[in-house]
């Protein structure tokens, strides 16, 4: 039973959120988006619908781990060694990690069904080996126990999954996008997860009337006939997919001068983000930026735009300071810009 | 403004209306069952606790929806058992994997019930909720990965009462149907009858201004959340459908209003007329000052002509009673709903809870867990067999467990810590150091952030005191509670100090370390009684505290007024707590008294 996801291009208001998403497809080494707000916002309704919108990858066929057949560098140990590769077409990864999940099955265990019947010791891949080259959404992320985050923190930091146990020894890759959400009132999330994301989002309910009531149609529209709602959307998505598809060919050809460098460094250490990830972020998503517009040259205006994303949830916490992280960081950034134009 | 109701409601009491919306309620279930329970579950909340009145109307719904399975859900259900895994004995004697399913699954098409809602764990709550929002149940766990159909219809039970822990946030978000049953009288049920629904209609469309009028009132209730008025939406509809109509009409928007959103309300859209507040108890009306703000920036809204009809009409229809109830209900409402709970459970582990036990080596003072070094150890049994067989002559047919099969149970350290702040805000310390305090609080907050503590926040004015926070670590949870604090009127330093009591010895019992942190003047002028005069406010506030006392919890009494007060110091012993004056405090040094009260 397949089920027809709610179309990305469909999706009304949102524009952060959608726009976060997008630009952690256009350069998957981005480190992920992490969706914190309300409830009812359509936060997974946005993740799903990304799954479907992204164009399809070539894969080796027969492989466990979906691998490339022409990147060698992250290739599983069966596809290295193979002189000539086989790919097919497959459709981007997408894999939930379901609440109650334990952790032989994200990590692959032990093939209890192969051990039983013949006695045979045969490694079973779990979710990180099917998120390989995809994205790995994570529901309700703050709810998730914390020695299954230490393992995914450690997995995702390293794009290698190395498993050593019940017998079994072996690594195969796992380099996956990693998106989170949930409501921070449920329980507030650990800072080494927080840093771990890349752009982080407050997704909050449109206050606005009309804006509501579209969000009601279209999803009303959609739950008569998810087909026809599908087919009413499909040019919509075919753009957006094509101009994914563009940049992510540009991303690598957009250059970031020296001057922008120490703009983005100047930003850093006025928010005072501790470590260098804040920064090194800053400057892939202003590259994703950049080519999202079709831009070669990352600029003051690509920064701005994605500095709130990219650095809100990297600022220490002030309880007196009621703000939203991004806001804080949009503040920040007039300040040094408006010294920037002085000077 | 009695244009289109039915103004024969009004007639009848408001036990009668409320049970009359039961009723119809269960109508539009039977409706919704007769479409297919998978193809679009019904969900219903009944607040009510076990008795007549709930098992009349669930034994109502049994008959009405005759051929329909209800399950129900144990409240300390195991998540194995909730959404399955591996069936082990099965599994065994075939020698494939067998997988058993879960309760959810096996509620697919059916319908679970689910008894004292409000005190379920919040993680048998999310796996509800994520059954609800995808109709499935994925299952990743004891290297099985199965996708089992759970499309159920649902019955909560949500017992709370003031005080208790309030029904999960995000599963009320998702139910249809809300019915407040606790006010009914089980005399009432005997001349109630079942309403005769004809001919139904097998669909009616919804317009587009119906859409727009019920998601502006859903706003002007504080409903910010987008499902409930897809939810409205739905109930809208169905009750065209019962009553035989093609076309959603205004007093289906009403029913909706009342079945679906109302329960959920944050505060009540302000009506334009007058005539309708008057029905609000004065009383009750300061109580709601904190949300009067809301209302104001909700007033623009509703200036649209449309949404002023139905909220007048809407008060019109409510029998008497029901806006007054609703009203004293709300201010817990605004509290309580955006609290949710899940922050105060979540990784509330109690003294020795066991936790998910873990492979490793035996040493002493640990515990083996059986199950588990079994479960290891079974798939390698063939292989461990054979191995034998080839070395030892004849059959060994005992389970050969190894040292890396061993898991130890393990525990969670009770190293928590509660922090409970009682805030006296009455007039005369308001008008002093209200502001001082909640900026010396603010800082012990993020303080107890870092540390990670439990903080609870009990504020005390006027009459009684109020639990505005209980026990959280979320820190937007206590910032939002504090800044929402108000002050002026007496102070009734008993009651805040019971107020307290309670809480610090549930805290107790959950395994955390729990201190109390006063902040007042000392001078009580409202008895625990709710009468004024010193004296008697006096000796009550003496004798809460050497209760306090006698319980051993860890105080810390900092006193607010100008010049130390002597009252202030009198309590403070008969607490055996430390005592600070607040002349010489700062938010730095009361951070430290506060960790050395411990």
């Amino acid at each position: 039973m397949t089920q027809v996801t709610y179309p990305f291009a469909a999706i009304v208001g949102q524009t952060e959120l959608k726009h976060a998403l997008v630009l952690s497809a256009v350069d998957a080494s981005l480190g992920g988006v992490l969706a914190l707000g309300d409830r009812g916002t359509g936060k997974t309704t946005a993740v799903r619908g990304l799954a479907a919108l992204l164009p399809k990858i070539e894969a080796a066929r027969d492989c466990r781990y979906q691998c490339s057949g022409t990147d060698e560098g992250v290739q599983c140990r069966e596809c290295a060694e193979k002189t000539e590769i086989k790919s097919h077409k497959i459709a981007v990864p997408v894999v939930d990690l379901p609440l109650g999940v334990t952790e032989d099955r994200v990590l692959g265990a032990l093939d209890i069904e192969q051990a039983l019947v013949n006695g045979e010791k045969r490694f079973e891949p779990g979710l990180l080996a099917d998120a390989n080259r995809g994205f790995l959404y994570i529901d309700e992320v703050n709810l998730l126990e914390d020695h299954l985050v230490d393992v995914l923190l450690d997995v995702a930091a390293s794009g290698w999954n190395v498993v050593e146990r019940e017998g079994l020894s072996l690594r195969h890759p796992a380099r996956f996008v990693l998106i989170g959400s949930g409501n921070p009132e449920e329980g507030d999330l650990r800072p080494q997860l927080l840093d771990r994301f890349g752009l982080s989002v407050d997704v909050t309910t449109p206050g606005d009337i009309s804006e509501r009531v579209e969000v009601i149609k279209r999803r009303d529209a959609f739950d008569k006939d998810p087909v026809n709602f599908t087919q009413d959307w499909k040019r919509e998505t075919t753009k957006l997919r094509n101009r994914i598809s563009r940049s992510r060919d540009l991303v690598s050809k957009v250059d970031v001068d020296d001057q922008m460098l120490a703009l983005i460094a100047e930003i850093c250490i006025a928010l005072g983000t501790d470590g260098l990830r804040g920064e090194l972020t800053l400057i892939k998503a202003s590259r994703a930026e950049a080519a999202w517009s079709g831009d070669i040259k990352v600029t003051e205006k690509h920064i701005s735009n994605m500095a709130p994303l990219a650095l809100g949830h990297r600022l220490r916490r002030n309880p007196l300071d009621d703000s939203r992280g991004s806001v804080r960081v949009e503040r920040i950034l007039d300040q040094v810009l408006a010294d920037r134009n002085v000077a | 403004m009695a244009q289109n109701t039915a103004n024969a409601t009004r007639e009848t009491s408001l036990e009668e209306a409320l049970w009359n919306d039961a009723c119809l309620t269960l109508e539009m279930i039977a409706l919704m069952v007769r479409n297919g329970i998978a193809n679009n579950p019904p969900s219903l909340r009944i607040k009510a606790h076990a008795g007549p009145v709930r098992e009349h109307l669930m034994q109502r719904l049994e008959e009405i929806v005759s051929k329909t399975v209800f399950h129900k859900m144990p409240v300390g259900i195991d998540e194995q058992r909730l959404i399955g895994g591996l069936d082990l004995s099965a599994t065994l004697a075939s020698g494939k994997r067998i997988a058993s399913k879960g309760l959810l699954a096996q509620c697919h098409d059916e319908m679970l019930v689910v008894p004292m809602a409000n005190l379920v764990p919040s993680e048998t709550i999310s796996q509800v909720t994520s059954a609800m929002d995808n109709g499935h149940v994925h299952v990743e766990r004891d290297g099985m990965s199965a996708r089992d159909q759970a499309a159920f219809g649902l019955i909560v039970f949500d017992e709370s009462d003031e005080g208790d822990q309030p029904l999960s946030e995000s599963l009320c978000d998702r139910i249809m149907f809300h019915l407040d049953l606790s006010p009914i009288s089980y005399r009432v049920l005997q001349h109630a009858v079942r309403p005769d629904f004809k001919q139904t209609a097998t669909s009616a469309i919804c317009d587009n201004t119906i859409i727009e009028e019920i998601c502006a009132l859903a706003l002007s209730m504080g409903i910010t959340s987008m499902r409930p008025i897809q939810q409205a939406i739905q109930v809208a509809i169905l009750n065209a459908r019962l009553n035989g109509r093609t076309k959603v009409l205004q007093e289906d928007v009403l029913t909706s209003i009342r079945l679906s959103l109302l329960q959920r309300a944050k505060y009540l859209p302000q009506p334009p007329a007058d005539e309708v507040l008057e029905e609000e108890p004065e009383p009750e009306h300061e109580k709601d000052e904190d949300n009067h703000q809301d209302q104001e920036q909700s007033a623009d809204l509703s200036q649209k002509p449309l949404e002023d009809m139905s909220i007048e009409a809407l008060a019109s229809e409510l029998p008497d009673g029901l806006l007054d109830q609703l009203v004293a209900t709300l201010s817990l409402n605004a509290k309580s709903m955006s609290q949710g709970r899940k922050g105060a459970r979540q990784y509330s582990h109690k003294r020795g809870r066991p936790v998910a036990s873990r492979r490793g080596t035996l040493r002493s003072g640990q515990s083996l867990d059986l199950i588990a070094t079994l479960r290891a150890a079974i798939p390698w049994q063939k292989m461990r067999r054979s191995q034998i067989e080839a070395t030892v002559e004849g059959s060994c047919d005992r389970i050969h467990v190894r040292p890396q099969d061993f898991h130890i149970r393990r525990y969670k350290e009770n190293t928590e810590t509660s922090t409970i702040f009682v805030v006296d805000a009455s007039g005369s310390t308001a008008l002093n150091r209200l502001a001082e305090a909640k900026g010396a609080i603010e800082s012990l907050l993020a303080e107890g952030y870092a540390r990670r503590d439990h903080v609870a926040l009990v504020s005390f004015r006027k009459r009684e005191a109020e639990v505005l926070l209980p026990p959280t670590r979320s820190l937007v949870r206590a910032k939002k509670s504090l800044s929402a604090l108000p002050g002026g009127g007496g102070t009734p330093l008993a009651s805040g100090l019971q107020s307290a009591f309670l809480i610090a010895s549930e805290e107790m019992r959950n395994g955390r370390m729990t201190s109390i942190v006063l902040l007042t003047d000392g001078s009580a002028n409202v008895a625990l009684d709710g009468t004024g005069g010193r004296a008697q406010a006096m000796s009550d506030a003496m004798k809460v505290s050497e209760m306090i006392a006698a319980n051993d919890i860890p105080c810390l009494l900092v006193d607010v007024s100008k010049l130390a007060s002597p009252k202030a110091r009198e309590i403070s012993q008969a607490l055996g707590a430390n005592y600070l004056p607040m002349p010489f405090v700062s938010s730095k040094n009361l951070s430290d008294a506060v960790r050395a009260s411990r």
